[in-house]
């Protein structure tokens, strides 16, 4: 059984299979939700929040997320490429889609040793 | 809360691992161990129920006891109003409007000055000179009309509560959405009893909404003055927060129990051509409204 993200606020209701869902971009109060088929949704949710309810709600699923500085929340299953010199990583499902996003050499040097490390390179 | 503790921008945190394969509970030696503990457990209470009920074989008459109908409390709402008091400080007249037993809210478009429930009315949020729409964040009721962040300062108002405040992301806006309140944003005046500086350097009347001794006070200036010198006032004057409604020639309103209806500002006419203008308005208590125990209810 695949488990869903569910985000709700009062004027919405967003339901995400977490296979489904590539990243999340922090701007401000609003949090811009990229999906694997190209969408993106945009909800008046906090990034801290909606890292809260992937905590609470997706745990029993092959898909592994991070939070990544202030402004991104990535889903691994989709990393494809990291490069902390070039602040630089893609998201990809190697078919569809491809996400290139920037993010701190600090915080990609440490996600970097931590996928090493997991996988035990 | 651990997880949504601030984060810098060179760090990561991981959210949701892969799940490890663990035995299902049933097949655990702990939980075998809490079954027997509970079933002991519950054969040594029902027997020492059994032994104290046969001590207690005396009887005892029974006592009945009639239910009183209470009447209900009729609970009347108070005259709503709105408190004018002048000062000056640093040489800039102040007005300041205080409305009692009124709950705030926004309303899109002109209110109904004809209505004696509307105690106090001012133009809250900007409207863009090119694209006629509101700058800023804005929501009426819970819903987003508009989305941004031009200004830094903001006002919340949930459950009947106004809550002013200064920052570029607040966890209110998500609250106001989720519970059907109201949220603008405007320049920020004096945030956490410091005055801010804002760059428009004109004089102009001004308005501003502000947190003073645990109230929500309008406070207006008698005459045209910088944002410096309105703010350093108001700063002055001892308010805690507070955040600039529109000045200049913004139209409002107020209906006093002492002198009536009172307007001030430009024509009413040309602002109804504006489809984005917005005003703040405190409309009187009703016996359904939430009474807060709060003072900044007002």
């Amino acid at each position: 059984m695949s488990d869903h993200l569910i985000l709700s606020n009062a004027n919405e209701l967003i339901r995400i299979a977490a296979e489904s869902l590539v990243y999340v971009a922090s701007d401000g109060n609003y949090s811009d939700i990229y999906t694997c088929d190209g969408e993106k949704r945009t909800m008046t949710i906090q990034l801290g929040a909606i890292e809260e309810k992937i905590h609470q709600q997706l745990h029993t699923n092959n898909n592994e997320f991070v939070r990544i500085g202030k402004s991104l929340i990535v889903n691994l299953q989709f990393l494809t490429y990291i490069n902390p010199a070039k602040k630089q990583i893609v998201l990809s499902d190697n078919r569809t889609f491809r996400f290139h996003l920037e993010a701190s050499k600090e915080a990609l040097r440490q996600l970097k040793e931590y996928v090493e490390q997991e996988h035990k390179l | 809360m651990k997880h949504i503790e601030d984060i810098k921008d060179d760090e990561i945190r991981i959210i949701s691992r892969q799940e490890v394969k663990r035995k299902p509970f049933y097949l655990r030696w702990w939980f075998w161990t809490i079954v027997v503990a509970a079933v002991l457990l519950l054969a040594v209470l029902l027997a020492l129920s059994v032994r104290t009920k046969t001590a207690k074989s005396v009887d005892v008459p029974e006592t009945v006891t009639e239910s009183v109908p209470v009447a209900p409390t009729i609970v009347q709402a108070e005259p709503a109003t709105v408190l004018v008091r002048d000062t000056v400080i640093n040489d800039v007249p102040l007005r300041l409007l205080t409305p009692v037993n009124a709950v705030p809210e926004l309303c899109l478009g002109i209110p109904d000055t004809t209505d004696p429930s509307l105690v106090l009315g001012l133009q809250a949020a900007d409207i863009r000179a090119d694209n006629r729409k509101i700058v800023g964040a804005f929501v009426m009721k819970g819903e987003l009309l508009s989305r941004g962040m031009a200004k830094k300062g903001f006002c919340a108002i949930i459950d009947g509560k106004i809550q002013l405040g200064m920052a570029e992301s607040t966890p209110l806006f998500e609250e106001v959405t989720e519970k059907d309140g109201y949220f603008f944003r405007q320049y920020p005046l004096v945030n956490q009893r410091v005055m801010v500086e804002n760059k428009p350097k004109n004089k102009a009347l001004r308005h501003a909404i502000c947190e003073l001794n645990g109230q929500i006070v309008v406070v207006s200036s008698l005459d045209k003055e910088s944002f410096h010198d309105f703010a350093q006032a108001i700063a002055d004057l001892g308010v805690d927060n507070a955040i600039a409604l529109i000045g200049k020639n913004a139209y409002g309103f107020l209906h006093d129990s002492e002198n009536g209806f009172q307007s001030w500002g430009e024509d009413i006419e040309m602002w109804e051509r504006e489809p984005y203008v917005n005003f703040i308005v405190w409309r009187a208590k009703t016996n359904n409204h939430p009474s807060p125990t709060n003072p900044l209810t007002h």
